[in-house]
């Protein structure tokens, strides 16, 4: 008898695999970053094709097989369709995903990081928060949640301000972290410091990162 | 809908893989603009020159060019 197991998450990656299966990544709750075959998922009609796009949320009926998972059904609860609409939010939300495939590992507990996914990636679709905030506060809060943030001492590039919300940004849990915006030269500098941050953190070049750059 | 190009923009990144997820709902038949009462000519695009299934000497229909 196979064994069945639900897992929340979202699918962070998908590929093609053969002619009509995807492999896709999702980041779970339960057991972190996993892969899992999504079998017919490219066939029309298929009840996989939808839920294994990329930024599909919800709940996933998985099986162990004796090497991979494969994925047997979905219910998905959030779509993030409207991302598909916009153009630089689609980007954004592709360097979150990245982000997210770079620091995620399989059979850790990824709470913190598929609820800060979550609140970001509804975020970027709400007109109250501009796209520049949103990757500001998720990029500080990915390395604080993996523990490699160093502090706001070294960063002598912060005002007042700025100096607030980054304590604001540490101490706050995700599905609290976007509830206010912050004025113009307060973002700016927060951008700054961001970028010294990430290249003094992350090793990698980010596909997607390059794009946005020039977006912005 | 169109997930295969939606995919392929999701992995590749580019520009150019997301203008065609875009302009994949667009392409329409002339006939379907001819309901609106637009006075457009019905005609299929391309029809006779040009298949986007594949090579034109393949499809029958088209061979009358």
């Amino acid at each position: 008898m196979q064994d069945f197991v639900v897992l929340t998450g979202i699918v962070i990656k998908s590929e093609a695999i053969g002619e009509y299966d995807r492999r896709v990544v999702l980041l779970t709750k339960e057991r972190g970053k996993l892969a899992a075959f999504a079998r017919g998922a490219r066939r029309p009609g298929n009840r996989l094709m939808a839920p294994t796009n990329p930024f599909s949320f919800g709940q996933f009926r998985l099986f162990e097989g004796r090497t991979s998972y494969n994925l047997s059904e979905a219910e998905i609860s959030n779509y993030f369709e409207e991302l598909r609409a916009d153009f630089a939010g689609a980007y954004y939300g592709m360097y979150f995903l990245e982000l997210c495939d770079y620091y995620a590992r399989e059979n850790n507990d990824e709470t913190g990081m598929l609820k800060l996914l979550y609140q970001s990636l509804r975020a970027l679709l709400s007109d109250r928060f501009s796209n520049r905030l949103v990757r500001c506060i998720f990029e500080l809060k990915v390395i604080m949640v993996n523990g490699e943030f160093p502090g706001i001492k070294g960063g002598g590039l912060l005002g007042e301000s700025a100096a607030y919300t980054v304590t604001y940004i540490m101490n706050t849990p995700p599905e609290r972290l976007f509830s206010s915006d912050v004025k113009p030269e307060v973002l700016e500098e927060l951008r700054l410091f961001c970028q010294v941050i990430c290249k003094r953190t992350f090793d990698k070049d980010f596909k997607s990162l390059e794009i946005l750059e020039n977006l912005e | 809908m169109y997930e295969d190009e939606w995919n392929r923009f999701m992995q590749t990144g580019q520009i150019s893989d997301y203008l065609t997820y875009r302009m994949h709902g667009m392409h329409r038949d002339y006939k379907e603009d001819a309901a609106d009462g637009s006075g457009k000519i019905q005609e299929r695009k391309n029809a006779g020159f040009r298949s986007s299934y594949g090579d034109c000497n393949k499809v029958g229909g088209n061979r009358r060019v």
